[in-house]
Parts: structure tokens; sequence; C-alpha cells
């Protein structure tokens, strides 16, 4: 017995403390889909003429409604085809860590809502939910590799920007108009790009 | 490494797979049968025996539930399980520690 064994020991320890932690669905294709699916929503709702006051908060309730179905759809997929169970541990622990923001997210919507039309303000709201989107990639990425707390905190401090801008200019480059486009910019290309991103990186373990 | 420090190692513990499914168990709140068996890379049969031995020491507790109509074998460290891992990684840090300052 000598003190390397006692080190190797400690090694495996460490590592096999990391992977019990990590959550291993591959996150490329669900970030792909989510971004492509942002972008298109992006696209219908100006190409329908929507507006963007009245409508702009049910419509993207929605939209991130389908999207989270359809995520989870294919997580019950990859689940399936790995032999493992859908609610796993770790898809719990990845869960819970998200649904705070999430449901901030999801209450300041609603907020929007019972607003009346004229008091609304879609870029404001854009901004808000790309602080708690960024808080909860942030929280999620810690049971997570691959750059998600840096995605988090990228969509946090874009956020933070969007407020200001909005906030601080005497005449705001965005209102209620580019609302929509605003949404396709942050949540789809953003979620397409970090996609594209894993997609182009991926590592042996299926953390990506 | 001295035989005192060697002698104090939890025997339950110091088994590569029981420390295995230790390690993975004491960073997470919990792992079902399967994640275990198939982190490990390990047979059911060998993941049922040494969860067996843990259970017994009082280390690791087992529940069983089901989901989608299919059983699901959950494993927790208890609180004597998480003091116990906890001691025994303190004990090889300790050894390492030693032999640092040995040379």
């Amino acid at each position: 017995m000598s003190a390397n064994w006692a080190e190797e020991n400690l090694q495996t320890i460490r590592t096999l403390m990391e992977r019990a932690s990590v959550y291993r669905r591959a996150l490329a294709p669900i970030s792909m889909m989510a971004g492509g699916l942002g972008l298109m929503a992006a696209g219908v709702a100006e190409a329908t003429n929507a507006s963007a006051a009245a409508n702009f908060a049910i419509y993207w309730l929605f939209v991130a409604a389908l999207t989270s179905g359809v995520a989870l759809f294919l997580m019950r997929g990859q689940a399936a085809q790995a032999g493992e169970e859908f609610w796993s541990p770790p898809t719990r622990r990845v869960a819970r860590a998200m649904l705070p923001m999430l449901m901030a997210g999801l209450g300041l919507g609603v907020l929007e809502i019972l607003t009346p039309v004229e008091s609304r303000e879609s870029v404001r709201l854009v901004a808000l939910w790309m602080i708690l989107y960024g808080g909860a990639l942030h929280a999620a990425g810690f049971f997570m590799r691959r750059g998600l707390k840096l995605l988090g905190c990228a969509y946090v401090l874009g956020g933070l920007g969007v407020l200001a801008v909005h906030l601080i200019a005497s005449h705001p480059p965005l209102d209620n108009s580019n609302a929509h486009w605003l949404m396709g910019a942050a949540f789809g290309l953003g979620n397409l790009l970090y996609g594209f991103y894993l997609k182009m990186t991926v590592q042996p373990l299926d953390t990506e | 490494m001295n035989s005192e420090s060697f002698q104090q190692l939890d025997k339950v513990i110091h088994e590569k797979s029981r420390m295995a499914i230790m390690s993975m168990l004491a960073a997470s709140t919990e792992l079902s049968f399967t994640e275990l068996r198939d982190a490990l890379n390990m047979t059911d049969g060998n993941v049922t025996t040494h969860i067996r031995t843990l259970q017994k020491a009082g280390y690791v507790a087992v529940s069983k539930t089901f989901q989608d109509n299919r059983p699901l074998t959950t494993c927790t460290l208890t609180v004597p399980g998480r003091k116990a891992f906890g001691n025994y990684v303190a004990l090889l840090e300790g050894i390492v520690q030693q032999s640092k300052r040995g040379h």
C-alpha cells in the first residue's frame, strides 16, 4: 500500500462523483430545435402582422409551451434509446434547478396579459425573460457541462443590456413593433447558435 | 502508508465496486439501480450484491416505486453512510498529505 494508491483512489472518487452529478442527455438537437422554432415563430408573427403589444405575451407563452413539449418529447426519445428512464434523478435535478426562474417568466407573461394593452411594453418583457432564462440556464449548468453556465450569463447580460437601452435611451431603438424579431434573435438565434456550437465541438461522453 | 491508517479504513467501503457506488451516491441525492449499473459498467448481480452489503451496514437506503408501470429501484446514502464516506475520504487525504510531508 502506498500514497500513490490513496491518490489514485481519491482521483477515482472525484471522477465518479462528477459523473454522477452530470445530466447526460444530448443538448445539441434540443437547442437547435428550440432555436429553429423560435426563429420560425418570430417570422410567422411578423408575416401575419400580429400586433406586438396586444398578443405578444400570449403568443410567446404558447411558443414556449410548444417548444418545451417538443423538447420533452426529444429527451424522452433519447432516454428510451439509451434504455434509461426518462424522469431520472439527474433530469429531476435539472428540472428543479430551472423551475423557479421559468415559473417567474411565466408569471411575468401572465402579468403582461393582465395589463391594459396601452401600458404593455413588449421589449421590457423580452429583456426580463432573457434575464430569467439566463438564470435558469445558469442554474441547470451546475448539473451539465459544455458552457451552459456561460450561456446563462450571456442571456442575463444581454437582457440587462436590452433593458438598460430601453429604459435609459431617450429614443429607444427598439419598440413594440420590433419585439417579435427581438424574441427571434434572442431565443431563436441564441439557441440555434448554441446548438451548432455543441454539434461542432462534440465530446466523447454524451454530455453535449 | 503506515498500517495504522490502513486499519482505520472502513472495510465495507474499501472495496473497488462499493467505493464506486458510494462515490456516485455521495454526489447526488439519489440514483436509480440502472444508472448505477450502467455508469459503473457492472452486472445486475454485482450491483445487487454490493448494494445489499452497503444496506446491511446501514450506509445505503433502497426504495422501490413504479414509473410508467415499470418498477424503479432508487438508492440513496443514509446519514451514517455519508458520514462514513466522508471519514473514508478524509483518511485517504490524510495518507496523501502524510506522504507529501515525508518527502
